[in-house]
């Protein structure tokens, strides 16, 4: 099966290289950013750059689901929710010394992970070169519907919980009850005429 | 290849973690965490080229899109119920934990 | 079954005729009125499809029977469900005594419940009961039966704390829904435990398996799955241990006290063991048990009735009494005997709950006997029909109750699986229900007036749609009586002592009772139930309460809530400037995730450097 990258004639082990380089970069630039719109837009870099590292392993429908949900959804409501809070105007500095602190606090983290991944190459497969299969749309979804079925269920589940999760918070005034909205606005009114009277 | 991809999961995990923990803004903070979970799904793949035949790892990337995608949603009303009662969506401002 | 189709399909109906009276009185707002007639008519349709089935039952030949066509309702495994509903010679009876008494009991609520405010939510829950009950007496397996008892025991619950608003009441309901829990897990655990070891939990199937091979269980697993589906009938049918929520439950309205916790409901645990009797038969460890806790009970109860002053409470003791009998009879193999008893017990039971509520109706809800007396006169009909219940629960001869009565003492006389003690309490009990029937009459009808004047002046016989069905009940329970088949022969001894006992034994208790004294000790006794309900609060409620008052206020309000105050304490005990000790309780989102990141590494780097292998 020929995707893309094969038509261009390129070898893929270095395009993913390549991707995976972009890919931290963006990474790194979404930590440093101050601007929630830039971290957004860096965002769906890493995002689209991830995308390009499941095509070119062959993973065409994760690859489509990735653009279609994270990329086109998910990043377009973040973007969204910036428009809404108009946050460009409250962008505060951060410290040097946090700064100095996070970078040393995610450099211990990566080298612990890092630590952890290097244990595992013991076993020959992991660094060995990969002959890459395609993954169709079929396979997973009969893998999905014979061994995950419930999992299935269970997310659509939580799927319709969230949705109204989120309307019922998302409601305006849900803190208060109708009958004690009625009753503030009634006391407002009295004290407003309280103050019409004493003038 | 794998290790190189499971390198990039991880980096790109610990930024989550270093986005999450020192952004003050609530809606990067939200962003740190799809990061995290895009970073998982990654992972995930990746391990999924040594077994060919097994699409376990596949369908776990689906479920986990659908949850990342309801925890947006539900992360970001919760987000607009803060910014009504707390006039921001900086944790500097949501500090009543502490009483 | 080669049947028409249509016949086979009758017994839905049967079913879906009540079901359709509960959605329309449910969802469709109806008026009281038409609440009534809605919910009565679809009973009266109900039951003369039931009696069009029983004469095509009966031209049928001996052991064939109705059966809808088996639905697969549940396939999991090698567990196969199938349910359909059957209508044989067992449950042809109790379907007709569901829709018919049923029937009529919906009719005379129109009267009782006339001034109600909710009389839809009442007929609707009433419905909705009959739907269930019949769902149990027609199921063919035991998870559709359990459905129906469950659905019995829901029902019972929200009628008898129809009137919620009484705390009181409410709290009658939920003890009753919790006694029949404890019973239900033992229904479900002996379910579990035949499905475990035969596969099968269709009753015609586990009947057969019983008649070809007789060895199909160990002795000792066999008698255990027994007795556990033997504590469901306990449960239900409110058998020592489990009697204290029947007296309980006359908090309901009184036609409710008449068709469920009289005739109907609590007589399932009766049905259950006449449905698994080829299992039951297998057993006579079971079998021994049964009769012995129905024979206690029996005696129990009758001895409280004769004390109580509550007329709905001696109604209450006597039913827990006769359910006693029956399972004397089931236990000692006549289970013929116990649903021919159970039948006529029906009749007479639901008659007498029904003239109760016409007393109480006349009386202007006034429920004590020693307030009553001289009632004869006043209110006839009432008078009448509940002398004809009392005489038929005495065991007076040729009413349907002797019969019903003396087939239990033949078959406890001369059953092999019988005993001497068995006998003597079956007498003992017999000559208690004698005396407590007639100090009933003799109290509430007999003597002189002993009411207010208040209400004295508004005594009045109850309307038409109410002695109508009294009048119906009462010629049932006079002739109820040639229902019976008898398989042994007939005993003229034990027949002229039980007549001889149930005629003294009811002219003393008109004549002497009412105004007997009881030992003070004997009667403080009776009256409290032997203390059994008292000794179940001292013993496990009580107990229960301090449990989770001690977990509530000290484990949790002290120590747990105390122990974090003292750690929040710690820490600003540290030697450190007040602007790192807020790191720690900033309220700042960002410092707690700090603190959790680092302790989630430290977690992961000790992992590693102590060479555990992930």
């Amino acid at each position: 099966m020929d995707n893309l990258y094969q038509q261009l004639q390129l070898n893929p082990q270095y395009l993913i290289t390549l991707h995976a380089l972009v890919a931290a970069v963006l990474g790194v630039a979404m930590f440093y950013l101050r601007s929630p719109l830039f971290v957004a837009l860096s965002f769906l870099g890493v995002l689209l750059t991830t995308a390009g590292i499941y095509l070119l392993l062959n993973e065409t429908f994760i690859a489509a689901i990735q653009l279609i949900v994270y990329a086109g959804a998910i990043v377009v409501l973040f973007i969204f929710s910036i428009m809404l809070f108009n946050l460009q105007a409250k962008m505060q500095k951060q410290k040097p010394l946090m700064l100095l602190l996070s970078t040393l606090l995610g450099v211990v983290l990566f080298a612990s992970f890092s630590l952890a991944l290097l244990q595992l190459t013991t076993s020959q497969s992991i660094t060995s070169n990969l002959t890459i299969t395609a993954t169709t749309a079929e396979s997973i979804a009969l893998y999905l519907f014979t061994h995950n079925y419930l999992l299935f269920e269970v997310i659509s589940l939580v799927l319709l919980v969230a949705t109204i999760a989120a309307v019922v918070l998302a409601k305006r005034y849900i803190a208060l009850p109708a009958s004690e909205e009625q009753e503030q606005a009634q006391e407002q009114k009295q004290e407003q005429e309280q103050g019409e009277n004493q003038r | 290849m794998i290790l190189q991809l499971q390198l990039l999961s991880a980096f790109l995990f610990c930024l989550g973690i270093l986005l999450v923990i020192f952004r003050k803004n609530i809606l990067i903070m939200l962003m740190g965490v799809e990061l995290m979970l895009n970073a998982a799904n990654l992972s995930l793949v990746a391990f999924s080229k040594l077994y060919p035949e097994n699409f376990a790892a596949q369908s776990a990337v689906l479920l986990i899109v659908a949850i990342a995608a309801a925890e947006s949603a539900l992360g970001l009303a919760i987000l607009i119920h803060l910014y009504r009662n707390f006039g921001g969506i900086l944790t500097t401002k949501t500090t009543t934990l502490h009483d | 079954m080669n049947q028409q189709p249509i016949l086979s399909l009758l017994p839905l109906l049967v079913l879906l005729l009540p079901f359709g009276g509960f959605l329309s009185c449910a969802l469709l707002r109806p008026t009281p009125k038409q609440s009534g007639v809605i919910a009565s008519s679809t009973m009266g349709l109900s039951f003369l499809v039931a009696l069009l089935l029983f004469f095509k039952l009966q031209q049928l030949p001996a052991g064939e029977y109705i059966a809808t066509p088996s639905y697969l309702w549940l396939a999991l495994g090698t567990l196969n469900l199938k349910i359909s509903l059957l209508f044989d010679e067992l449950s042809s009876l109790l379907v007709l005594i569901v829709t018919g008494i049923g029937g009529l009991i919906h009719l005379y609520s129109i009267g009782y419940m006339h001034d109600d405010r909710t009389p839809a939510r009442y007929f609707a829950y009433l419905n909705l009961f009959c739907f269930f009950m019949l769902a149990l007496v027609m199921s063919s397996s035991l998870p559709l039966m359990f459905f129906g008892w469950e659905g019995v025991g829901l029902c019972s619950y929200l009628l008898i704390g129809y009137w919620y608003e009484d705390q009181e009441k409410a709290l009658a309901g939920t003890k009753a829904f919790i006694m029949n829990r404890i019973g239900d897990l033992g229904f479900l655990l002996g379910m579990f435990f035949l499905f475990r070891h035969l596969g099968t939990l269709e009753f015609k199937a586990l009947t057969q398996l019983f008649s070809q091979s007789l060895a199909l269980l160990p002795e000792g697993t066999l008698t255990l799955t027994l007795l556990l589906l033997f504590a469901g009938a306990i449960g239900k049918s409110a058998q020592i241990p489990l009697a204290t929520w029947l007296p309980d439950a006359m908090s309901g309205p009184t036609p409710v006290s008449a068709l469920i916790h009289a005739a109907t409901m609590v007589t399932a645990g009766v049905f259950l063991l006449a449905r698994l009797s080829p299992l039951y038969m297998q057993s006579p460890t079971a079998m021994m048990t049964i009769a012995i806790v129905g024979g206690v009970t029996a005696l129990w109860a009758a001895s409280i009735a004769l004390a109580q002053n509550d007329i709905k409470k001696v109604l209450a003791y006597s039913t827990v009494s006769q359910l006693g009998l029956m399972f004397v009879a089931s236990g000692v193999g006549a289970f013929n005997a116990a649903i021919f008893h159970l039948t006529t017990h029906a009749f007479f039971k639901a008659l007498l709950f029904l003239a109760a509520g016409s007393v109480i109706h006349a009386c202007l809800g006034e429920q004590d006997m020693r307030k009553m007396g001289g009632l004869k006169k006043i209110i006839p009909i009432t008078f009448i029909t509940m002398l004809i219940g009392a005489l038929t629960l005495a065991g007076i001869p040729l009413l349907s109750g002797f019969f019903s009565k003396d087939e239990i003492l033949l078959a406890a006389y001369t059953s092999p699986l019988s005993s001497t003690l068995l006998v003597a309490l079956i007498i003992l009990t017999s000559i208690l229900t004698a005396l407590y029937s007639g100090r009933l009459i003799a109290m509430a009808f007999l003597g002189k007036m002993r009411l207010d004047d208040r209400i004295v002046s508004k005594l009045h016989e109850s309307p038409k749609i109410m002695t109508i069905p009294l009048v119906t009940l009462s010629i049932l329970s006079i002739f109820g009586g040639a229902l019976a088949h008898h398989s042994a022969p007939i005993n003229y001894t034990l027949m002229i002592v039980s007549a001889v006992i149930a005629l003294v034994g009811f002219w003393i208790g008109v004549k002497v009772m009412p105004n007997f004294k009881l030992p003070s000790t004997l009667r403080k006794t009776l009256e409290n139930a032997y203390y059994l309900d008292r000794s179940y609060y001292k013993l496990m409620v009580n107990p229960y309460r301090r449990l989770s008052e001690v977990l509530a206020n000290f484990l949790d309000q002290k120590l747990f809530y105390d122990f974090l105050i003292l750690l929040s304490r710690l820490i600003y005990t540290l030697p450190l400037g007040s602007k790192s000790k807020r790191l720690f309780a900033s309220g700042n989102l960002n410092s707690y995730l700090l603190i959790f990141a680092l302790s989630f590494l430290t977690i992961l780097l000790t992992t590693f450097f102590m060479n555990f292998k992930i």
